[in-house]
């Protein structure tokens, strides 16, 4: 099975913290909390520590 | 336990003492196995929150099942399901392999529980192919999630130890001895009932149960409710239909940011991504503003709370949170 296809990563943040990390997954926009144990945060983890995710600062 | 010889019904097979499950009939067990046995979600696929079919690999339509095959399309199908059944699942136009995969949440991480090293297992289904010869077997490992391969270990994974399909349903099933461990970051054990390459017809199955012991026992039919609520642990959506509804309360926390809280029917298993149709609004003394940048700000058990940004309120106000019309959010704790 393959592994989540992330072509974009931007943290969101509120009240000037960052709260959450905004993703597209194959079209699909996802709003992922800073939370581990949630399966789309771990893998963008796992991908940024590999190098192959960039997560984009918040506006 | 007493032992009565009438003179009728000789003790024959209990030889040695000891009565074990081959020593009994079928119907026996059938009668006395109790509890819930199965722990396979959604084994029946009755329950499908995201909707009726998919064509992507992953989550996308019954509930907890991670779903991948090149080319195909998953539907489930209520048309001519096996005795006792009144669902199934159906994989049709697969260029590749077959896979019909689901996470079984460990009772902590790197905690096996039941599935511990020595313990025996039965995986059972009801499966049909419409080319008789296609072939399933069930990889087993432990995980960090459903997709990962990081510190996987291994339970079986023989692609030769085939349940060979017939055009009809049959119940098919496998035993096996898990000889590992879980690693200490394993969340989950995965079962894959799958094929090895591509499939000569459509792949049909349901009833998909696993349980402890050497016996494959009837499948553990669950009500809809229960399965249901099961289910929602994993993911929930919320629903908006005839026309823009409040789904919760609000205030602002700033003159940019408003707050609400969902609550979901049961806990979640973990602070769960949101994603919605459309951006949600909120009604704010006489103007309707559209929230933007939602996210999730925090989580406790069946609680979730919520954060998003609006732009020409002030602080600390009251505010009405809504969806349009046949829109909906979703929140996903899945494996």
């Amino acid at each position: 099975m393959n592994e989540m296809n992330i072509t974009s990563a931007q943290y969101i943040a509120a009240d000037e913290n960052n709260v959450s990390v905004l993703i597209v997954v194959d079209g699909e926009t996802l709003s992922v909390p800073l939370q581990e144990g949630n399966r789309h945060y771990d893998e963008i983890m796992r991908q940024v520590n590999e190098g192959t995710l960039t997560i984009a600062d918040a506006e | 336990m007493a032992v009565t010889i009438d003179g009728n019904t000789g003790v024959s097979a209990v030889q040695d003492g000891v009565v074990t499950e081959s020593d009994l009939t079928a119907a026996t067990r059938s009668t006395l196995v109790s509890g819930r046995r199965n722990f396979i979600i959604n084994g029946d696929f009755m329950v499908a929150q995201r909707g009726t079919s998919q064509t992507s690999a992953g989550y996308g339509s019954v509930d907890r099942w991670y779903l991948y095959s090149s080319g195909g399309t998953y539907s489930q199908s209520t048309s001519s399901p096996p005795d006792g059944f009144s669902h199934y699942l159906t994989c049709t136009g697969a260029t590749g392999a077959v896979i019909f995969a689901q996470a079984i949440e460990l009772p902590a991480t790197g905690k096996a529980g039941v599935f511990y090293n020595g313990q025996t297992i039965t995986v059972s289904y009801y499966a049909k192919s419409t080319v008789a010869g296609d072939a399933l077997h069930n990889p087993l490992s432990f995980r960090n999630a459903q997709t990962s391969i990081t510190d996987l270990v291994q339970i079986d994974n023989d692609s030769s130890d085939n349940n060979v399909l017939t055009t009809s349903w049959a119940k098919y099933s496998k035993t096996y001895t898990i000889g590992v461990s879980a690693h200490a970051n394993n969340t989950c054990l995965v079962v894959q009932p799958r094929t090895s390459g591509a499939p000569s017809g459509d792949i049909s199955i349901t009833g998909v149960q696993l349980e402890v012991g050497t016996v494959a026992t009837d499948f553990e039919h669950r009500s809809y409710g229960e399965e249901l609520a099961l289910c929602q642990r994993y993911y929930y959506t919320g629903g908006v239909n005839g026309g823009r509804t409040g789904v919760a309360a609000g205030y602002t926390s700033s003159s940019t940011s408003v707050r609400w809280t969902f609550f979901t029917p049961v806990d979640m298993r973990t602070s769960p991504t949101y994603s919605g149709g459309s951006n949600p609004y909120a009604a704010d003394g006489g103007t309707n503003r559209e929230i933007t940048s939602t996210s999730v700000l925090g989580f406790t058990g069946n609680s979730v709370s919520m954060i998003g940004t609006i732009s020409g309120s002030g602080n600390h106000r009251s505010l009405n949170i809504s969806y349009g019309s046949s829109q909906n959010f979703k929140l996903d704790a899945e494996l």
